[in-house]
């Protein structure tokens, strides 16, 4: 009978890129392990966007009164031959929900089948890649504050989160407090293009507001992670 | 005797064949590059996700609304005899419509561990499971039926497995206003075997209408060696 036996070091010890070494472990012997989506967010395979800036909130279309799926707030499209795990996504609104009965809501949603041919009327947004150096740039399509219509219009077999607020007073105007998300997957999804992501957010009352994203994306050389049956 | 643990360093992916042997992936530290069980059988075409409600429209099971029916749930997912899950995320968020001194509104998540549930189109509405890794020609060999407002067989709910529960004190009627949801997303989540089922119901004092999703990764008997056995 064999023990494993492992490199026990507080401290990190590096090698080259390709290069043979003892697997780390602490000095008790517990093995150090990362994330296979950090490692990928490492080699350069994770995307941010940023929507919305500062102090200032976007709206999409319906002028933030209703989800029109058409004209999300924030479209990902996902060429053939590319996947995405979505692994953070944040909203967050300006509520202004003071009427009773006012709902607001924040949607997440998927469709499974078509990437997009056209961004509509739209703020064509940048990816960034997570490891900030990194020259490794997005091959997905990014929209936000889309007011005219992009084509295909999405079809949502997939609602991946949401928020919901119901507001009921007797006297108008006197509402305050969050509207957000925070869809933070354990264990994403894969979105295997072509395919898209929305985020869509409104309510009876216009409402505004930001929205960070992130994903890994695997191109057409990582096809082995996830195609096939 | 003892067999050193090598590595393979290296900050990017290099992948190889399916059913290829090759070093174990680490980065240039060494430490061990791992992933989970449950997002390789995700990449493998077992994850399996379902919407309650669409778009701005939420549903209602049983009862109006106004009380949690066991008989008809807003939701329910029949594992069949065979067939194994691993409930990964279940996620409600309610229409908050509570305004009256009192008011109770409460969400719930149960599993009954000895009987699929016998809801179908006759009692609901029959939803379509959509792979997790969206090209997968999988489908999912479970039942899913939502807005139950005829009486399925009576489950039992042997597991309460997570609930919201909200209570309205106020000295004026009308003046709430806030959110009512559920978020379960288990580290180690329940490993249920069928035949067997996991209900979702909303209701309380007020009528109550609800939005859900559902993801499950599923292990059909070809896996069994994954779960089965004593």
């Amino acid at each position: 009978m064999a023990d494993m036996q492992v490199a026990s070091r507080r401290n990190p010890t590096m090698t080259r890129e390709n290069g043979s070494l003892y697997a780390w472990a602490n000095p008790a012997g517990a093995l150090v392990a990362m994330s296979f989506k950090d490692a990928m967010v490492a080699a350069g395979y994770g995307f941010h966007v940023t929507v919305g800036a500062l102090t200032t909130p976007i709206v999409g279309g319906g002028a933030g009164t209703v989800l029109v799926i058409a004209t999300p707030e924030l479209i990902i499209s996902v060429p053939s031959g590319t996947a995405i795990m979505p692994i953070r996504i944040k909203v967050d609104c300006e509520l202004p929900a003071d009427l009773d009965n006012d709902i607001e809501e924040i949607v997440i949603a998927v469709d499974r089948t078509q990437a997009l041919t056209s961004g509509g009327t739209s703020t064509t947004e940048v990816a960034f890649n997570m490891r900030s150096d990194n020259p490794t740039t997005s091959l997905c399509s990014v929209y936000s504050a889309v007011t005219v219509t992009v084509a295909p219009t999405p079809v949502h077999g997939i609602e991946l989160a949401r928020k919901q607020e119901h507001t009921n007073l007797l006297t108008a105007g006197i509402t305050q407090g969050f509207m957000d998300l925070l869809y933070e997957p354990l264990h994403p999804p894969i979105i295997v293009g072509p395919a898209n992501v929305s985020v869509m957010f409104g309510g009876v009352t216009a409402m505004s507001g930001f929205i960070n994203a992130q994903w890994v994306e695997m191109p057409e050389a990582l096809n082995s992670l996830w195609g096939g049956s | 005797m003892a067999d050193d643990f090598f590595v393979k360093a290296h900050r990017n992916l290099s992948l190889t064949g399916e059913g290829n042997i090759q070093s174990l992936f680490a980065n240039r530290a060494g430490a061990v590059v791992q992933v989970n069980l449950i997002d390789q059988l995700i990449a493998a075409g077992y994850g399996y996700h379902v919407t309650i409600g669409a778009l701005t429209t939420p549903i209602q099971g049983g009862g109006a609304g106004t009380i949690l029916d066991t008989l008809q749930p807003e939701f329910s997912l029949a594992v069949p005899s065979g067939s194994a899950i691993y409930l990964i995320r279940g996620s409600v968020q309610a229409e908050l419509p509570a305004d009256q001194d009192g008011d109770v509104q409460e969400i719930l998540f149960a599993a009954d561990r000895l009987a699929a549930s016998n809801a179908s189109s006759a009692t609901g509405t029959v939803e379509v499971a959509f792979n997790m890794r969206t090209d997968n020609p999988r489908s999912s060999l479970c039942t899913v039926v939502s807005a139950n407002t005829v009486n399925i067989t009576a489950p039992t709910h042997g597991l309460e497995i997570a609930r919201k529960q909200e209570v309205t004190n106020i000295v004026t009627s009308g003046i709430t206003q806030g959110v009512l949801e559920l978020l379960y997303e288990p580290l180690s989540p329940l490993l249920l075997v069928g035949p067997a089922s996991f209900y979702a119901l909303w209701g309380g004092t007020q009528a109550m209408s609800a939005f859900g999703q559902f993801q499950w990764v599923e292990m059909p008997e070809a896996l069994n060696a994954l779960w089965g056995g004593s």
